[in-house]
């Protein structure tokens, strides 16, 4: 009796499906969308609690709106330089990839600077993680986007650094263009957050 | 098959390409990357989205509208900079249809999610 086999044949190309779609990218993709469920939930308790502090400080005390549109704006800049990362390299252009990684990189920083700033400001004006509801929620979620921004900055320079010591060539495009999706990511959390949290009147 | 550099899902060879659509935006010369746009295009999308949200901190100072108008204004214009980055730069309108059904059935969920727990907290305020 035959026997059917899943196995991949030994021949197979590394990387290559007989769907057609690398798992690599599939997973990332499916690790994307259990993250918007993640900030989903985050970003649901942050409005369920809008408007429910019993005292101060409250969002319009302390949201210095000039501010977070410069992080916002920095932010936003870093996903089109990780985007023109992605086109280097995917041209084979390892040089200006490493170029536009590391200014990527540099943006995060200075988005994460800012969060950092913005927090001890908001701690100067009493806001703590358990001065309010409004404290708890805006410290967690945007706390968690911190962490997220943070994670990639890390993966930025790893890539860079593993660009240096072996090189990354056009075949392993896909590593960037992995890092990329997570941080176009984080950026699309932070348009929403800086729409929802920052600006829509309470 | 798949295009090996990226992971993009891409047609077989033998398959005929009928009445494929000419986007501008695409840059026809680069016949490894059929489906990636040119650099510019990326700067393009960037000055659209610096230009949207300058739009949204003047909604911010406005004050002879009303609260309703502004916030319905600032959620048009923050779809349109999430499906900017998430179609562009996210190569999400040129991949497979599986990575966006992974991807906006999560979001659609977190809405979803979002929306029954608003509406319970309404209906029973005592949740929350």
């Amino acid at each position: 009796m035959a026997t059917a086999t899943h196995a991949a044949p030994a021949h197979a190309p590394e990387g290559h499906t007989s769907t057609g779609i690398n798992n690599t990218k599939l997973g990332m993709w499916a690790f994307l969308g259990s993250e918007c469920l993640f900030f989903g939930a985050l970003i649901s308790t942050y409005l369920i609690y809008r408007g429910r502090s019993g005292e101060g400080p409250f969002p319009s005390d302390v949201y210095d709106i000039p501010f977070t549109s410069v992080s916002s704006f920095v932010l936003l800049m870093s996903s089109m330089s990780m985007v023109l990362a992605v086109a280097a390299i995917t041209r084979g252009d390892e040089r200006r990839m490493r170029i536009w990684l590391v200014t990527t990189a540099l943006l995060g920083m200075v988005f994460i600077g800012g969060q950092i700033f913005e927090f001890t400001e908001f701690a100067r004006a009493g806001l703590k993680l358990d001065t309010n509801l409004f404290g708890s929620s805006f410290f967690v979620l945007t706390g968690f986007h911190g962490v997220h921004v943070t994670v990639g900055i890390l993966w930025l320079l790893s890539l860079v650094g593993f660009s240096f010591r072996r090189g990354i060539g056009q075949e392993k495009a896909l590593a960037v263009d992995i890092a990329g999706l997570y941080w176009h990511f984080v950026d699309v959390v932070w348009i929403i957050i800086f729409t929802v949290i920052y600006l829509v009147p309470e | 098959m798949a295009d090996e550099t990226t992971g993009t899902a891409v047609a077989d060879e033998e398959t005929p390409q009928v009445d494929a659509p000419v986007d501008p935006t695409i840059d026809a010369g680069a016949h490894d990357e059929p489906h990636h746009p040119r650099p510019s295009t990326y700067v393009w999308i960037a000055l659209i989205l610096s230009i949207v949200t300058a739009v949204e901190v003047a909604l911010y100072y406005v004050d002879d509208v009303s609260d309703t108008t502004i916030t319905i204004s600032l959620l048009v214009l923050m779809v349109i900079k999430f499906f900017l980055v998430a179609s562009w730069y996210m190569h999400l309108r040129f991949e497979a249809r599986i990575f966006k059904q992974l991807f906006y059935g999560g979001l659609f969920l977190a809405v979803a999610v979002y929306a029954v727990v608003l509406g319970a907290s309404h209906v029973f305020p005592i949740l929350v």
